[in-house]
């Protein structure tokens, strides 16, 4: 209801919405590794037109998505132009005392697509994929090293648990921000100090009401006998399908044999 | 004289965002000074998105609001605004965080830049308004005091800072019925003795018809009815409402559905219970 958070997940779908979470996670972390490893512009273009797919076949309307954040467009300009300025090699044009360079202007576009994909995809991968899912996808991925001793099971549920409570949270410092609001906090004030006091006032009573709500929910789970254990079930098990193979064989051709070719 | 005027008042939230949703549409009223008013609607009709216009909180996404004269779309207005509105949220115990019942009260008054003095005298005067003994509970933390005692004590917040439009939403939810008694035993007082225009936001509509002088009934941000009690309850616009109505007025207006030449303008259950009596005597 609220202002649209950052890469917030919206229920569709898809054929992208569809496809099974470890997969996603997998793309996902296989594309972002591909980019900072391979810096050959035609691999760079290949992954480009491989994240326009699956925006197109997400059916997101990535305007909205980009519009929303300016940060990142002032991040992609500075990067664009002090690459462009401060690389030497043959100056191309120059305004006033700046000298732009070809190899800066390269250097520069490759720097912002990369910057660029590694905002879109992990983007994407939080905009199609419940937080459920993303958890258990996750807990699935790193099962292997519960051979480790390492408790992934109850880690998954603290993952799962705060995902969950994050908007919630968001919502309530916002219910309680306008309530101080309306007894005066000094928000704006212009003396640090006192903005720290008035982030107290709304700091303190959001923290007590987290430990109430942790309190009331551990509560709630050890009514219905949760032990922690690895024998949880779930209602929907993740299903391995022939679009996830077939989305699988992608990735690897398109973020893997690159790597070998340039 | 009206304290709040608002024209053709919308509003929207997350426009141009695949989230956007109306929260308001076109809503025109008016308060007049040192009147009860009561907002009736059921979750997510709007009105806690309302009635934060009125203490500057939000500005409409379309239409206008004037605020005690001045029109409350202007920033520079609408920051000092909960200094005339006080506005109590619902659960307002939630939100105290200082370490005493005292500095919690003082809270507001500090930020309006009262004396020492002043501040000692208010905080003592809202307290013994709610009904809480200011010896007792002065230097204790507010999360020590009950439920009960913790709301009366953020409404005694609110009420130190001397407001000239007193907005409450959902004030009594959740409390047990005599705390319920106490939260209305004190804004009647602060209606009455100070003529405070009080606006109260409820979604069971039997708690405010007794004691409203108008009512507003919202149903997914459309202004559905607004008048007195009597004529609001009377009138066909109620009909299809889904509102909480008390068990009598729900029979009442079952009766007019079905037919029958009924008046449902009926505050309390005696009255209910006479006009169907009437009717009874009439159809022998």
């Amino acid at each position: 209801m609220k202002k649209m958070t950052l890469g917030q997940y919206l229920p569709g779908d898809s054929l992208i919405h569809r496809l099974d979470p470890r997969t996603k996670l997998i793309g996902c972390m296989a594309v972002i590794i591909t980019i900072l490893v391979n810096d050959h512009w035609l691999g760079l273009c290949i992954i480009t037109l491989f994240i326009a797919m699956i925006i197109i076949m997400a059916k997101i309307d990535v305007r909205a998505v980009l519009r929303g954040v300016k940060w990142l467009w002032l991040l992609l300009t500075l990067t664009f132009f002090f690459q462009a300025i401060l690389t030497e090699g043959d100056p191309l044009f120059h305004l006033g005392p700046m000298i732009f360079s070809q190899e800066g202007l390269s250097l520069g576009i490759i720097t912002v697509l990369r910057l660029l994909i590694l905002y879109l995809s992990s983007t994407i991968l939080t905009m199609t994929t419940s937080s459920m899912k993303l958890a258990g996808g996750m807990e699935a991925l790193l099962s292997p090293l519960s051979y480790l001793r390492i408790p992934v099971y109850q880690l998954a549920m603290l993952i799962n648990v705060s995902l969950r409570f994050i908007p919630t949270i968001i919502e309530e410092a916002e219910t309680i921000s306008r309530a101080q609001k309306s007894r005066g906090a000094p928000f704006n004030s212009p003396k640090r100090s006192i903005q720290l006091r008035a982030a107290l006032a709304v700091l303190i009573p959001l923290i007590a009401a987290s430990l109430q709500r942790a309190t009331d929910l551990a509560a709630a789970m050890e009514s219905r006998c949760y032990t922690g254990g690895a024998n949880q079930s779930r209602l929907k098990n993740l299903h391995y399908g022939t679009n996830d193979f077939m989305a699988f064989m992608l990735i690897v051709m398109v973020c893997i044999l690159p790597c070998f070719y340039f | 004289m009206a304290v709040i005027d608002i024209k053709n008042l919308s509003y929207i939230y997350g426009p141009g965002t695949p989230y956007e949703k109306k929260a308001l549409e076109d809503i025109s009223f008016s308060v007049e000074k040192g009147e009860l008013l009561g907002i009736v609607g059921s979750n997510g009709s709007g009105k806690s998105t309302l009635i934060q216009h009125f203490n500057g909180l939000l500005s409409p996404t379309s239409g206008s609001i004037s605020v005690l004269g001045f029109d409350a779309r202007d920033k520079k207005y609408r920051d000092q605004l909960w200094q005339k509105v006080g506005l109590v949220f619902q659960f307002p115990e939630q939100q105290l965080f200082e370490a005493s019942v005292f500095a919690e009260l003082a809270y507001g008054l500090k930020n309006m830049g009262l004396k020492h003095d002043e501040i000692e005298y208010r905080v003592q005067e809202a307290l013994e308004s709610v009904g809480l003994a200011a010896k007792q509970v002065l230097d204790s933390s507010p999360l020590c005091l009950s439920g009960g005692m913790r709301r009366r004590a953020a409404v005694a917040c609110i009420l130190a800072m001397k407001p000239e439009i007193l907005v409450m939403d959902e004030p009594t939810a959740g409390l047990d019925p005599e705390g319920c008694a106490q939260i209305w035993g004190t804004i009647k007082k602060i209606h009455k003795e100070q003529g405070t225009t009080v606006i109260m936001v409820s979604h069971y509509i039997n708690e405010l018809v007794l004691l409203a002088d108008r009512i507003m009934v919202l149903e997914n941000g459309v202004m559905e009815a607004w008048g007195p009690p009597r004529k609001v309850l009377g009138g066909e616009d109620m009909l299809n409402i889904d509102v909480l109505l008390p068990d009598y007025l729900k029979l009442l207006y079952e009766l007019k559905k079905k037919g029958a030449k009924i008046n449902t303008g009926m505050l309390t259950l005696e009255e209910a219970a006479g006009e169907i009596a009437r009717i009874l005597r009439r159809s022998e």
